[in-house]
């Protein structure tokens, strides 16, 4: 593994190259990867497998691919749902080779094309910088109360299939961000002597600004003391996604620094939290290591302390459904469920195949949104047949992709974050 | 020993079975204990290859649960020798096991237990052209090369002369009583067929004998611990009965004997099909047979068979008439025909 | 492109026919990753009509072509040889049909085996045969490769579960084999067994019939440790002796207990057992009880160290972890997993450990085994680094040897991972050129123009050939030398 100090530098060395191809050598082509892969299901194609990924991604080491442009359309149509880790019996690091090849393809033939351009501008440029995020999702909203996104879908310069996934852009109120800083439990709660810090991320904050303060206030309610970094950033997730790893490294760095002091970093969401676990891989160095083992999923670091803080009453049947991120990226499968028994009244369905991808993975929906909406569709099937009227699951991307559909599909039920189902009552 | 025409040979070992097809010209039937004979469609002029008196047991492997058995082996005989080591070959049929793996009288999904099929592990056997050959293994699983021996199953000893059968026998159960349910009509007896079937320990036999009258009888064997079989016949209410299985139907005086095949849920349609004093003997799993009156009647259930697709043959009855079927698949009659062209060239093997 | 792709993009559109030569790296092999070969293109219908029009049309071509599933073979049976175009099944997976009352199901071949028993868990009902990769591999490779799995003791293998199939012959027509009720006319050979094991030389079966079981009332799941493997394959003699038929009787040695427990795959077996075996009891609860008893009757008899029992689910499913991980612990061991197949009398297991054993010390080759005890099927598993040339070759010699000593012992060279291209050499330890004859007559007959797999499941007439064309093991041995 190359330790670089210089945490802008994007080309790995070549002893990690040689790395990665000794994990490919890892896969012995038993193929139980094959039934987890969501694109496999909806394909059927070996190469739209992990295991025939992995397979042409160790031929490109190799140097036997002779235009890697021809299997670079399977390595993108990947939702990086990590589904495949989790039934791989050698424990082949599928993320880990995926994100260093597409990394290196990024680098030697950086994609060209106006959407390509678009996303890493987007990507960089907006995602990335939480106040011109801000100002984009104002300007949204302004857009929209104008009426402009019916006209932009009339006039087809928004794509249908984006007009639909697009949820409407929440209210100012709702994308307040939380004030950055140290808050204390109110009054009347027992503090528990422990501070966590609050990992904002960059999505979450516009998208469901109401999760954050749900957060908050659980914490606040258990007796937990909450520091909100101001310096933080965007985890850098989506910018390693999309083969941009000198970017997300600058991220990652700056939130190690912003969170030198924390002992425990707390996040709610699921992509977030497993990107900032990989930190050490992302860095290479022992700060980013170091960070990695501080962070918790929210449901997490709840279960493991304890609720002491009993949620409100919520007479409603529900289905939990997993995170890729959450539950193959992070091994968290229990602990939402656990925290969710507690709920008054709460009644938690069973439905079919709840570790499946949902086909949100980010911006996976805008950049394959055939594939995409298939996997969501199978995802709304199977909601649908456990006769719920609300959906939970602890991503905002996952919370977007299964709104969307459900609105689509003409479904009753809401998404929530667990998280806001644990607010006590007020 | 008697003999069709005057032209018999009786093998002494396995080797003259080679000697004789290489040395003798012209058409051949295989003949083994000779019992079902009248349900195989005229031989003519062909020399009778009788295959009794390769009777031995050539290997028995009790703790293997395998054994190696000459062609001539009669099922009584190894059934005596099995019985001391607790164990049986659990299927139907009855005469020589080379005859009664050849005409495979129940099939495939004979119910409750394996079926011929799967106890047949391979086999040394002759071409018709006299050359020696082997197929499958003494192993209980084996996936090496392809399971030729599987085409004894059914050939009715025309593809190749089988000498030698590896089988694979199982513990003899505990215990195991017949039982017998008479005086039904054809929904009771159709409603008691499907809840048995549906158990997940089925009886090991079970059978509906249904005369032209429509009166029916479910009867059958169950098989297993004390504890299970006296279980089974106590919520079922079953009445016990000495045994009472029949593997096929008698031809009536002047009438003929049709086999086919038919799913339990099919039965209604079947009992439909059929005219007044025709009885059947239908096997859960699917094989049947019915006996018809007159020769009229058969072509009558023959025709109205093929209309439903049906695959039914004539198996008993006036020598010239007998093999007469319904239309068959053109796919599996083509490589049927073709496996024949291939394995017997010139067509020795009747 | 060629007009043959051109055609083939015509018939199924421009996503269901890859023919990039870099994506289509994806399918050099199957399971077996020691022969890998590039196909020409691979097509991916979704109907049996589809099947038909492409079959006609490479016929038409005289084009070379595979059928393929989950391509988890461990064999080679799927590996497109000599540019062959890889007709691809793993869109077909409709179930056509469940027949509660009549307890079968009609599936298409990309139907994961898994997924059928999913289909009809509800009904009570299952599907038998559950070979290791149950979860990925599909009913057309099952039917294919006859395969077979722990439970086949009790329950037999594939071809004991298969009722019939449609089948689309090399060149383009169909055949009807078999058929739900029962296997087929009265007075015609059993086609369906014929085809089941031919490992796709014969045709494509598009349309599957099988049977489905009845859910066993009770399942009681038995964990015994020993001292020694000579006291394990024992106890397996006594069970069966007492003419007990347990649905799973599986044995681990001592080397395999070590490696499993050593990875995430701890099942809590105990690590100074020399072996481990697994009975598994299903049938009805009153008589359950009685066979458990005789089990640990035969347990106590030969010394167990230990002996667990689970009659729920997740007790059942952590007896069943370790067994279930074993060749993924195993490949953990080292860079290359040679998973063995062969078949001894169940008589002589004990002879078959000694001797392979004794052949993995001549080799000083690391050798453990999993087996399932009941039908005398071992599985010796050698660890190797496969960038190591001379520690491949004496893997490949011990595997020979140790495949020759199950012949020896009057067994099989394969009990259920077929012969594809891994064992062509070794098919002469168990048959004759007279019996290959036979056997390549029979093939001919399905299949003249030797288009549909070739170079499969028999090796050709001259003996040589064969190592000349696929050196065994020595296309690994180059890929990493030059590579690694």
């Amino acid at each position: 593994m190359a330790v670089s100090s210089d945490c802008r530098s994007s080309a790995p060395g070549a002893s990690a190259d040689a790395d990665v191809y000794a994990r490919t050598l890892d896969c012995v082509h038993c193929g139980l990867c094959l039934p987890a892969c969501p694109t496999h299901q909806v394909l059927g194609v070996e190469a739209d497998s992990p295991r025939g990924r992995i397979y042409l991604m160790r031929a490109l080491a190799e140097g036997r691919v002779q235009d890697p442009a021809a299997i670079r359309p399977f390595l993108d149509r990947c939702l990086d749902c990590r589904a495949c880790e989790t039934a791989c019996p050698s424990g082949v690091k599928y993320g880990e080779i995926l994100e260093s090849t597409k990394a290196k393809l990024e680098q030697e033939r950086p994609q060209r094309g106006l959407r390509a351009f678009l996303v890493r501008f987007l990507l960089w440029h907006v995602v990335a910088r939480q106040r011109r995020l801000r100002a984009m999702f104002a300007l949204a909203r302004g857009a929209e109360v104008l009426g402009l996104r019916w006209l932009a879908t009339k006039l087809r310069l928004l794509p249908a299939h984006m007009a639909r996934l697009l949820p409407p852009v929440p209210s100012a109120a709702e994308r307040r961000p939380l004030r950055p800083g140290l808050h204390h439990p109110p009054a009347g709660v027992t503090p528990r002597g422990k501070r966590v810090a609050l990992f904002t991320g960059c999505i979450m904050e516009p998208m469901f600004g109401r999760v954050h303060r749900a957060t908050l206030q659980v914490l606040l309610a258990n007796g937990f003391e909450v520091e909100v970094p101001a310096a933080q950033r965007c985890c850098g997730a989506l910018l390693v996604h999309a083969g941009m790893p000198g970017p997300a490294r600058q991220l990652a760095a700056a939130n190690v620094r912003a969170f030198a002091d924390a002992d425990v970093v707390v996040n709610n969401s699921a992509g977030c939290g497993c990107a900032m676990k990989e930190y050490g891989h992302l860095l290479g160095t022992a700060d980013g290591a170091a960070f990695a083992t501080k962070c918790r999923d929210i449901s997490e670091f709840l279960a493991a302390e304890g609720l002491s803080a009993t949620p409100a009453e919520c007479r409603t049947k529900a289905a939990y459904d997993d995170p890729c991120h959450l539950c193959h990226g992070q091994g968290v499968r229990a602990q939402p469920r656990q925290l969710l028994a507690q709920v008054p009244g709460l009644e938690l369905a069973a439905h079919d195949k709840p570790e499946d991808c949902c086909g949100s993975a980010g911006i996976y929906n805008l950049l394959q949104p055939e594939l995409a909406g298939e996997i969501g569709r199978r995802k709304i099937e199977s909601l649908a047949k456990a006769g719920i009227d609300l959906v939970l699951t602890g991503n905002p991307g996952c919370m977007l992709q299964i709104d969307s559909h459900l609105r689509a599909a003409g479904h009753k039920a809401r998404v929530r974050h667990p998280i806001e189902l644990l607010v006590p009552p007020s | 020993m008697t003999s069709p025409t005057d032209r018999c040979v009786v093998v002494d070992d396995v080797a003259a079975v080679a000697t004789c097809l290489r040395d003798r010209p012209g058409r051949v039937r295989l003949r083994g204990g000779g019992s079902r004979q009248d349900r195989l469609a005229a031989a003519g002029d062909a020399t009778v290859l009788d295959l009794s008196r390769l009777a031995s047991i050539v290997r028995l492997d009790g703790p293997d649960q395998t054994c190696t058995v000459e062609c001539g082996v009669r099922r009584e005989h190894l059934d005596q020798e099995l019985a001391p080591h607790g164990l049986e070959l659990p299927c139907v049929g009855g005469g020589t096991l080379g005859g009664l793996f050849a005409s495979d009288p129940i099939g495939a999904s004979t119910f409750g237990g394996p079926s011929p099929r799967s106890l047949l592990l391979g086999m040394d056997a002759v071409l018709a052209d006299g050359t020696p050959f082997r197929s499958g293994a003494r192993v209980v699983k084996s996936v090496a090369g392809f399971d030729v021996h599987k085409l004894l199953v059914g050939s009715e000893g025309r593809l190749f002369v089988a000498t030698r059968l590896h089988l694979r026998l199982k513990p003899a159960p505990r215990t195991s009583q017949w039982f017998a349910m008479p005086g039904l009509d054809d929904a009771r007896a159709l409603a008691l067929v499907q809840t048995l079937q549906q158990e997940p320990v089925a009886p090991t036999r079970l059978q509906v004998r249904r005369a032209g009258t429509g009166d029916c009888t479910v009867q059958g064997r169950v098989a297993g611990r004390a504890a299970f079989v006296l279980d089974l016949l106590r919520r079922h209410g079953l009445r016990e009965c000495a045994p009472c299985g029949l593997d096929h139907l008698p031809a009536p005086t002047g009438g003929e004997v049709v086999a086919g095949i038919t799913l339990s849920s099919a039965l209604p349609d079947l009992w439909r099909l059929l005219p007044p004093q025709a009885d059947l003997l239908w096997h859960a799993g699917g094989r049947y047979e019915v006996a018809l009156p007159t020769p009229v009647a058969t072509d009558d259930l023959l025709r109205a068979l093929a209309a439903r697709g049906d695959h039914a043959i004539l198996v008993h009855g006036d020598s010239a008439r007998r093999g007469r079927l319904t239309p068959h698949d053109p796919g599996h009659q083509r490589i049927h025909t073709g496996l024949k062209a291939t394995l017997d060239p010139h067509g020795r093997l009747v | 492109m060629p007009s043959l792709e051109r055609d083939l993009v015509r018939l199924l559109g421009d996503r269901r026919v890859l023919t990039s030569p870099d994506a289509l790296l994806a399918w050099e092999c199957d399971g077996f990753t020691v022969h890998k070969s590039r196909p020409r293109a691979v097509v991916l219908p979704e109907s049996t009509a589809e099947v038909q029009a492409v079959v006609r049309l490479l016929y038409a071509a005289k084009v070379p072509f595979v059928p393929r599933g989950a391509g988890t073979c461990l064999s080679g049976g799927p590996t497109a040889r000599g540019d062959a175009i890889v007709v691809d099944l793993c869109r077909m997976k409709k179930v056509l049909q469940i027949a509660t009352a009549d307890m079968f199901a009609v599936v298409q071949p990309g139907v994961v085996n898994a997924d059928l028993t999913a289909a009809v868990k509800h009904l009570g009902l299952h599907y038998a045969p559950d070979p290791s990769s149950q979860t990925v591999c599909t009913i057309g490779g099952n039917f294919a490769e006859n395969s077979g799995g722990p439970h086949c003791f009790k329950y037999g293998m594939t071809q004991d579960h298969v009722l019939g199939a449609r089948v689309v012959l090399p060149d383009g027509s169909l055949a009807v084999l078999g058929s739900p009720a029962g296997s087929r006319l009265p007075g015609a050979p059993d086609l369906t067994a014929l085809f089941c094991g031919s490992e796709g030389t014969f045709g494509i079966a598009t349309e599957i019939t099988v049977r489905l079981c009845r859910d066993q009332q009770t399942v009681r799941t038995m964990l015994g440790s020993f001292a020694s493997m000579t006291a394990a394959c024992r106890t397996v003699s006594d069970i069966v002796a007492a003419g007990l038929v347990p649905a799973a009787l599986e044995i681990l040695d001592q080397a395999t207990i070590r490696a499993v427990e050593a990875s995430v795959y701890r099942a809590g077996y105990p690590a100074d057992a020399a072996a481990v075996l697994l009975v598994e009891l299903d049938g009805p609860a009153v008589a359950l009880a009685e066979e458990a008893a005789e089990v640990h009757a035969a347990f106590a008899h030969n010394g167990a160290l230990r002996v667990e029992e689970a009659t729920d689910p997740a007790n059942r499913k952590r007896l069943w972890k370790g067994r279930k991980g074993a060749f993924g612990a195993m490949g953990r061991l080292n860079t290359d997993l040679y998973v063995l197949d062969g078949v001894v009398p169940r008589t002589q297991l004990e002879a078959a450990l000694q001797g392979i054993a004794a052949i993995g010390a001549k080799h000083g080759v690391l050798l453990t085994n999993v087996f399932h005890a009941g039908d005398g099927n071992l599985h010796p598993n050698i660890s190797y680094d496969g960038r190591d040339a001379a520690q491949t070759a004496r893997t490949i010699a011990a595997g020979h040897e140790i495949l020759q000593l199950c012949v020896d012992l009057g067994g099989s060279i394969s009990g259920e991972h077929g012969i594809g291209t891994e064992k062509l050499d070794h098919f002469r330890m168990m048959y004759d050129d007279t019996d290959l004859a036979v056997m390549a007559k029979v093939r001919a007959v399905w299949n003249p123009d030797d288009l549909c797999n070739p170079g499969k499941a028999l090796p050709s007439r001259s003996a040589c050939a064969e190592s000349a064309k696929w050196p065994a093991m020595t296309a690994r041995i180059l890929r990493d030398e030059g590579h690694a």
